[in-house]
């Protein structure tokens, strides 16, 4: 066998492997009911804030703990707690995609993505996103 | 009758279309004359060609002038200029104005195309017709973008001089019917995020870095069509290397920037608008080495070609990427400005249809490419089948040209030697195609979900009826996400690739082309190593890195760092003229250094005791809490919030950074000024502060503050009184602190409170604890004169707080003590962030060897074309 064929099949192979890998780690949008069915797992959620229920955000206790509702496509509602501080203007949301898996009836989101009126465009939405405090480490890995 | 609004210039617009308009059929007149000057080398046609490339030159620019001529004097009437600037805004962002939105950056774009080709004709001799006749094409499509017309449904281009009344947005609003709109009216101003001197540099230097990707690529089409297929690699190589020298620091730049003023806490966070730049820029930098090979070993020209081809075409994929919103979130914004995501897909589709069609020798088989390229667009325009089509076709036509160029090239096959510098240079190519392809597909999940939804979608869906698994079923709900854990999912991949990549820079110069001698490499090559080696463990000993992977990538890049900086000290004796490759690589080998060290080992240091905790998952807490004028031990330092001030619309809060010395004294090392910068419309934006130190940064941001309307001028800035009954022993809490009744003085000092000495005195000693447990004693003092009483107050300015003794009631020995707290004590703390990036400056020096070695080896090139021995 030429060198040239090892290579290019160790390439293909790679290619593949990155694919693969891609479609295995990548998460999946969902809704509240979806993701009930699948506790353990990891679900994108996109919905509308329910400004009408309560909103917690007590730094002084803990700066890290954020809760609120969210109504998802499908119109269910559920709590939502989200490990870190509020992202500022979080009320202008629009839209919401929490990131995160379900713990009996309350989300549990590490990320928050959220759409606000923007501006500079008019009826376009412009995109915030919020990490929660998770160390990202190389490390970890 | 035609209505007269006041005070509109409009002649500046009509001048403004019109250099549109001749930069469009400047650039469309100069294609087609230097496309006929090529096919019938006629001097005739280039003389007409030029003068079209010049009228499309004056065009460009004047659109520019007249832009700016607009911002600079605040025509509002005009929507570009109303949208993104205001008459408050300062003057030296009057650049960033121009390319903040999409018809500047585009402007930008076309105006770094015109200024290259325009050194093209004065340098490219008797290249200039075939590789202007593809610059000028380019320059054809991106010139349309600005035209703002429209043909029949289809608008084509956004026109920069569009008035605001015209506007779709505006035209039935009743403000703009008024004769007199324009009296009151201001622009909305320049985002204030991007009110920065990185606004003003990076966007110029990213955009000559997508302009210099077309230059390789005019020459390699031209060597298609001409049949050099490997000469053009020679006058080529300059502008590969120059374009790369260019997007790199384009794309440092970036990280730069997210690192300086947005709090990512990081300079690379594998974010989508990063990763769409960063790739083309790996594509280049393979294709530069590739065509490096050919040029000294006249190997591995197909490569070359793909390489520099997929480089182009991944800058417009780019573009695609970052501007149609499909990033934003693939299930509600599908395409929201079909207009430019639709040209800008033409514009691609073209240039990969362009080359595939003119590799195709004459004969049947090119008038069935034709054919085929041209029903497949009839097929899908009409049926909807437009996605596999469109892939189809890409797949086909970059594979037929690649067919076409290696049949026509094909020499006889020589196998590198295993110890040849062309092998190992051919694989690390390789290795970054593979790396870039890693990075592109898990960043495209948006357009695959696009791809996979409907009849794709439903194939899978059938395939998982036959074989139930968890990748088809994921594959037919086309709801990919972006993974858990994104950082993650790219390092797992992308650091085994960097460590190869970094080995075999360190020793690439050290191999010979053809064959190497494994003495000689072992005897130039072994200092290193072993220093390597010995570097390699005092610092993963001393930062204390465990991970196997990490510690390899700790040696590749220290070898790739000593290995080239010996090679350029005792081989080539640091001579400058053939030095640019081994800076360069250095810069590489520093930059991985330093992203190692300090994104793998940051620390943040503001960790914070939780009281709730949401489990397994969610294991750290990052953000620490700061009351005002409160000292909080947090890492190596003692932080204190010392209150904020507002300057502008940015509030700034002055966080001091203390330590102790060996004698146990607090002393104060640095401030920090994080902000938020307030803007009602748009949202606030919080920006942090560093304080660089040369072996590391502080980084600091605030994550939350209160930003309600100060309420301090009422009382004074006190809140109301509160009463509390305490006896000996009690405590009471505030806001801020702790307040325990610890005695009762009886011996008032009179003297010092200028009573008199008739008088009976009687102080609360009370011991006010504040978070930090900072500990002060206050006595305020209940006095009885005869027979009325009043009482001394104690006030205690650090913490805002206000004591009054005014009654004791001596049957149950009970104290009444009445508290009055600032008002901006309840609300009057930030949460913030804070880490420490180790070593980055190793990674700020890298980035700029990189790029200054890299522009040294353009020059020698440049300079000594002839005999340039190639060491890039």
């Amino acid at each position: 066998m030429k060198k040239s064929h090892i290579i290019g099949i160790i390439l293909i192979a790679l290619a593949i492997g990155a694919i693969l890998s891609t479609f295995s780690d990548s998460s999946t949008y969902a809704s509240f009911n979806e993701a009930i069915k699948e506790p353990e797992e990891e679900f994108h959620v996109v919905g509308k804030l329910n400004k009408s229920k309560d909103m917690v955000y007590l730094p002084e206790k803990d700066a890290n703990l954020f809760s609120f509702y969210l109504t998802d496509r499908e119109g269910t509602e559920k709590k939502v707690l989200f490990n870190g501080a509020k992202p500022q203007d979080f009320e202008r949301s629009e839209q919401v995609v929490i990131v995160g898996e379900m713990n009996g009836e309350v989300f549990n989101a590490n990320k928050i993505l959220m759409k606000c009126p923007s501006k500079y465009n008019d009826g376009k939405m412009e995109e915030t996103s919020h990490e929660a405090d998770k160390k990202i480490s190389l490390n970890n890995k | 009758m035609e209505k007269v609004f006041v005070g509109e210039e409009l002649i500046w617009g009509l001048l403004g279309n019109l250099f549109i308009i001749a930069a469009f059929l400047g650039a469309f007149f100069s294609a087609i004359s230097y496309y006929f000057a090529q096919k019938e080398n006629d001097n005739s046609w280039k003389k007409l060609a030029r003068i079209g490339f010049n009228i499309h030159t004056i065009g460009v620019l004047g659109i520019i002038g007249v832009l700016f001529y607009l911002l600079f004097n605040h025509r509002f009437e005009y929507h570009y200029v109303w949208q993104h600037s205001n008459t408050a805004m300062p003057m030296q962002y009057i650049l960033s104005c121009f390319w903040e939105g999409q018809e500047g950056s585009f402007l930008l774009w076309t105006f770094w195309n015109m200024v290259l080709g325009n050194v093209l004709i004065r340098t490219s001799k008797n290249w200039e017709f075939s590789t202007m006749a593809i610059v000028a094409m380019v320059q054809v499509f991106l010139s349309s973008m600005l035209l703002g017309i429209y043909i029949g449904d289809v608008h084509l281009g956004s026109n920069p001089f569009l008035l605001l009344r015209e506007h779709p947005d505006f035209v039935n609003l009743p403000f703009v019917q008024s004769t007199t709109y324009l009296e009151k009216l201001d622009g909305r101003g320049l985002n204030p995020l991007l009110q920065n001197y990185w606004m003003t540099i990076h966007p110029p230097t990213l955009f000559l870095g997508f302009a210099s990707t077309l230059f390789p690529f005019a020459y390699a089409v031209a060597g298609i069509w001409q049949k050099k297929y490997s000469e053009w690699i020679n006058p080529a190589l300059k502008w590969t290397f120059f374009g790369i020298s260019i997007l790199g620091t384009g794309v440092l730049m970036g990280g730069a920037w997210a690192y300086e003023s947005l709090s990512f806490g990081g300079f690379w966070a594998w974010d989508p608008v990063e990763n769409a730049s960063l790739v083309p820029w790996i594509t280049f930098v393979a294709g530069g080495h590739v065509m490096l090979i050919n040029k000294n070993k006249g190997q591995s020209i197909t490569t070359a070609f793909f390489l520099i081809f997929i480089t182009f075409i991944l800058i417009l994929y780019s573009t695609f990427l970052t501007r149609s919103g499909i990033l934003g979130d693939t299930s509600v914004h599908a395409f929201t400005d079909l207009g430019m995501s639709g040209q800008l897909l033409v514009y691609l589709l073209f240039f990969i249809w362009l080359p595939a069609a003119i590799s195709i020798p004459k004969g049947t088989f090119k008038i069935i490419y034709l054919t085929l390229s041209f029903s497949l667009l009839i097929f899908s325009l009409f049926t909807g089948f437009y996605k596999l089509t469109t892939v189809l076709f890409i797949a086909a036509s970059l594979g037929l040209m690649l067919y076409n160029i290696s049949k026509a090239t094909k020499t006889k096959e020589e196998e590198e030697d295993l110890s040849s510098r062309e092998f190992w240079m051919f694989v690390s190519a390789l290795v970054l195609l593979i790396a870039a392809f890693q990075i592109t597909f898990s960043t495209s999940t948006p357009v695959i979900n696009k791809f996979l939804s409907g009849n794709v979608a439903d194939f899978f869906g059938w395939l998982n009826g036959l074989m139930p698994n968890a990748l088809f079923e994921k594959l037919s709900e086309a709801k990919l996400a972006t993974p858990k854990d994104v950082i993650g999912h790219y390092n797992a991949w992308q650091i085994p690739f960097a460590i190869i990549t970094a080995l075999l820079i360190g020793i690439g110069h050290f191999l010979k082309y053809k064959k190497t001698n494994t003495a000689e490499l072992i005897k130039n090559t072994w200092i290193s190593v072993v220093s390597s080696i010995l570097l390699t463990l005092i610092l993963s000993l001393t930062l204390e890195i465990d991970n196997t992977l990490l510690i390899l990538l700790l040696f590749a890049s220290l070898f790739a760092t000593i290995a080239n900086i010996d090679y350029l000290f005792r081989i080539l004796k640091g001579k400058l003229k053939k030095a640019g490759s081994s800076i360069a690589h250095i810069g590489f080998g520093m930059i991985l250094l330093g992203s190692l060290i300090s994104a793998g080992k940051k620390e943040i240091i503001s960790q914070n005791n939780s009281k709730f905790d949401l489990g397994k998952d969610f294991p750290n807490k990052e953000n620490i809490l700061l009351a005002r004028k409160d000292t909080v031990e947090m890492g190596d330092y003692l932080v204190s919030y010392r209150g904020d001030s507002t300057s502008g619309i940015n509030v700034y809060y002055n966080v001091d950074y203390l330590q102790k010395n060996e004698k146990g004294e607090i002393k104060k090392l640095f401030t920090l000024n994080p902000f938020i910068q307030t803007n009602p419309r748009m949202g606030n934006v919080a920006e942090p502060a560093t304080k660089h130190y040369f072996n590391k940064d502080v980084f600091t941001h605030i994550t939350y503050a209160k930003m309600e309307d100060p309420k301090e001028k009422k009382n004074g800035g006190w809140e109301e009184a509160q009463d509390y009954e305490l006896s000996i022993g009690d405590t009471v809490f505030t806001s801020n602190a702790m307040v325990i009744l610890s005695g009762v003085n009886r011996n008032v000092d009179k003297l010092k409170n200028k009573l008199q000495e008739t008088d009976i005195a009687i102080g609360a000693q009370l011991n006010v604890l504040s978070m930090s447990s900072e500990k002060d004693i206050v006595e305020p003092i209940f006095v009885i004169r005869g027979l009325t009483s009043f009482a001394i107050d104690t006030t205690l300015e650090a913490k805002g707080l206000q004591f009054s003794l005014w009654k004791i009631d001596p049957e149950k020995e009970a104290f009444h003590v009445r508290i009055r707290e600032k008002a901006s004590n309840a609300g009057d703390f930030i949460i913030m962030k804070a880490i420490i990036f180790p070593g980055i400056n190793i990674l700020w020096i890298g980035s700029i060897l990189m790029a200054i070695g890299t522009i040294l080896a353009v020059w020698s090139r440049v300079k000594l074309p002839s005999n340039a021995k190639a060491s890039a």
